[in-house]
């Protein structure tokens, strides 16, 4: 028997029953459609997340930091500070000892168990397949511009950041890592007075003076002043400084009980033995005017803090410059960095990279970790929704088999009469599974239309939730229709519906043709 | 001793149910037909005529005995051998004509050569053929409602003759035609067999037609052939 005869003895059911044929194929169509709808979203916001950070090289960066995980080590603390008093129990006494230990160390050391020193930049820049390891350094300094000073916030980056092209209004890019030029903040630009347009574009190429103090400084004298933060000339810090300096030597002097003068002499003594006195040096530094970077918008916040420069920086300095400028502050050689970003040549490497990361001991992040997760996420929901989908399929196949059941009783006396002239069992097993696997396909195919009409009105709708979310525009359609995705859908179905039609069939097929001449 | 012919029946029985519900409707008929010969199986209701027809035919299976077709014994063949038997060894025509609804006069007689895989083309070559010979050329595309019982059982007779069977096994062909058309069909019966050489096994309680167009009548009784015919 030939197989379009079989199809064409398969729908002759489908002519008879319009109606019951067509609620039984929307069935499969709609379970077919959440099914589509379902892997097409799991692919499509897959795919759209490693999109968005791939753009930017996200995900080819490993963010490193210096270990400050806590230690139970008590070397070096001093016995009396982690002396437990009181009755208790000892499992009480140790959790208590262990937490002074940690209090002390957090107040008398912030030293790293694992720094991010020079030797740690070396070690990390051998790994193989590591393209550059830059520390991401960010200082409070001042910034001097003629007779007019300013506290600032300093922030090195990339020479190739995209995210500061797109915030360049006057002047250009930073030429490379190792020039010592800047990029400067329009705000800044204004509290310095240059206000106007024209004399934005003709601070283009002028020179600055930058510093940053080793050490925080006058900072008991802004309290007592109540002086706002970056107002005061070079002059009257160093002056406020001084007068701090002399206190202590003072107290005498003051209008004070001869009780209050000595509570204070010994306040100045409680001064912990192993606290040193920090190195009061100041560094400073000319550099010349590139570009100027206008004020972030809200939009752009969330999306700044994923790069790798500081979105609030008032002045933002090459890489490699910034890193000779502050490695000449003592802190720096004694404690090392806080952040360097290290960029690998090619996101298949991120991975094996993180791993030997990790064997330094230092502390790291990597987009491709968040990815993951998300990865994650997606994959559980897409199977809870995959899931509801199957069952939908799996309620319109049980429609099928019960459909047809009812079709084979309808065709009883039919089925004799092809027995009677000539029909093998087979041929009547295959005419009832094509007709189930054809509900399938139609219903899979039909289904699989309605799944990609409908992303049209969704991907917008869920466009915008996802750009909400991660604060940034999604290029990215959240619907993908791969095409594993336009094949298996409708091969799925079909297989389902099929296997709901062999009950039927095989029932069809083993009809007694005698018995089935005489149905009425 | 069995007679040798086309078709031989040795013994052959056939029982429906079990129990107290045990029928015998055929006990050990034995006979044969000659190729070209016609047969009347003439009996009343319930005689066991049309079981032994649709054995013939192998819609059945006897519970024991033999059915020789030539060299083949249908009590050995498989269920896909039965099939086959009934698509090119025999043509049946039923009382009630049993043709598909909603298929039309052409459709139905086209539908032994689906099962067989003829192309569609020749198929429909050959069942035009057929109902041309019976008369109804110009009622091709009718549905069976809307053809006359006398039409209908003439697209049946097209149907059961378009694989140009070497039996004919016709359950009661005329039971629901009035004479006029009652002639008409057996005429085209008696037509066919005489132009092709086929045998014909005609199941009757008429025994005027069975008379008329039978070379031989078998006349069963309870099951039975009388009076040792066969």
């Amino acid at each position: 028997m030939r197989f379009w005869d079989v199809l064409f003895l398969s729908l002759g059911s489908w002519r008879r029953q319009k109606v019951r044929f067509a609620l039984t194929l929307i069935g499969v169509i709609l379970g077919s459609c959440m099914l589509a709808v379902s892997l097409s979203v799991g692919e499509g916001v897959k795919s759209a997340v490693r999109e968005q950070f791939r753009r930017n090289d996200q995900l080819r960066r490993i963010v490193v930091h210096p270990d400050f995980k806590e230690s139970d080590d008590e070397t070096g603390v001093p016995p009396e500070a982690i002396e437990v008093a009181g009755a208790m129990n000892p499992d009480k006494r140790a959790r208590i000892r262990k937490a002074l230990v940690g209090r002390w160390r957090e107040q008398n050391e912030r030293r790293a168990a694992i720094p991010l020193n020079r030797d740690m930049l070396e070690r990390l820049s051998a790994i193989e397949h590591v393209e550059s390891v830059n520390p991401v350094l960010g200082e409070f300094g001042r910034c001097v511009w003629g007779s007019r000073t300013r506290d600032v916030r300093i922030q090195s980056t990339d020479f190739r950041s995209d995210a500061l092209k797109k915030r360049l209004v006057a002047g250009s890019m930073l030429p490379n890592n190792d020039d010592k030029a800047i990029l400067i903040h329009e705000l800044l630009l204004y509290d310095l007075g240059v206000r106007d347009d024209a004399a934005v574009e003709s601070i283009i190429g002028s020179k600055v003076t930058v510093e940053v103090a080793n050490a925080q400084r006058g900072m008991p004298a802004l309290f007592i002043f109540n002086i706002p933060s970056g107002v005061m000339s070079v002059e009257e810090t160093a002056l406020l400084e001084k007068a701090t300096r002399m206190l202590p030597k003072a107290l005498d002097r003051l209008d004070l009980t001869p009780q209050e003068k000595e509570t204070l002499k010994q306040l100045a003594k409680r001064r912990h033995p192993a606290a040193s006195e920090p190195k009061h040096v100041t560094i400073r530094d000319e550099f010349t005017v590139a570009g100027v970077i206008r004020i972030l918008d809200r939009k752009e916040d969330l999306r700044w803090r994923l790069e790798d420069s500081f979105p609030y920086a008032d002045i933002v300095v090459p890489a490699n410059a910034m890193r000779a400028f502050s490695d000449k502050l003592p802190r720096r050689q004694e404690h090392g960095y806080d952040t360097a970003i290290l960029r690998v040549d090619s996101e298949e490497y991120v991975r094996p990279v993180v791993e030997q990361v990790k064997e330094t001991g230092l502390a790291h992040y990597s987009a491709i970790d968040w990815v993951d997760a998300v990865m994650r996420e997606i994959r559980l929901i897409k199977f809870f929704t995959g899931f509801i989908a199957l069952i939908a399929l799996l309620v319109a196949a049980l429609g099928i088999t019960n459909t047809m059941v009812t079709s084979v009783l309808e065709r009883i006396q039919e089925i004799g009469i092809m027995k009677a002239v000539g029909a093998r069992d087979r041929h009547i097993l295959g005419i009832f599974l094509i007709e189930g696997a054809m509900i399938g396909l139609l219903g899979g195919l039909l289904g699989l239309l309605l799944a990609w009409l409908s992303s049209i009105p969704g991907d917008y709708y869920g466009r915008r939730i996802m750009e909400q979310q991660m604060q940034d525009e999604v290029h990215q359609s959240i619907f993908a229709f791969p095409a594993w995705l336009l094949i298996s859908i409708p091969l799925f179905a079909t297989l389902i519906t099929t296997a709901a039609a062999l009950y039927p069939a095989r029932r069809a097929s083993r009809i007694d043709p005698v018995a089935a001449l005489r149905h009425e | 001793m069995i007679e040798t012919g086309f078709i031989r029946v040795e013994h052959l029985a056939k029982t429906h149910g079990r129990g107290s519900t045990l029928v015998h409707a055929l006990r050990g008929v034995s006979f044969s037909v000659q190729r070209g010969e016609r047969i009347a199986l003439l009996g009343k209701s319930g005689s066991g005529k049309s079981t032994l027809l649709h054995l013939l035919g192998g819609l059945d299976r006897p519970t024991s005995g033999r059915i020789w077709f030539a060299d083949r014994d249908l009590a050995q063949l498989s269920s896909a051998e039965l099939a086959r038997h009934r698509q090119t060894t025999v043509g049946l025509i039923f009382q009630a004509f049993y043709l598909v609804p909603s298929q039309t006069a052409l459709a139905n007689v086209e539908l032994p050569l689906v099962f067989a895989g003829i192309s569609p083309k020749q198929r429909e070559s050959a069942a035009r053929r057929a109902l041309e010979a019976v008369g109804l050329a110009d009622r091709a595309r009718h549905r069976p409602a809307e053809l006359s019982g006398g039409e209908r059982q003439r697209v049946a007779i097209a149907r059961a003759l378009v694989n140009r069977p070497q039996v004919v096994l016709a359950d009661e062909p005329t039971g629901n035609l009035d004479t006029a058309t009652a002639t008409t069909i057996m005429a085209l019966l008696d037509s066919y067999v005489s132009g092709e050489r086929a045998a014909l096994c005609l199941v009757t309680h008429d025994e005027e037609l069975a008379r008329r167009y039978a070379q031989r009548i078998l006349r069963l009784r309870d099951g039975q052939l009388a009076n040792g015919e066969g």
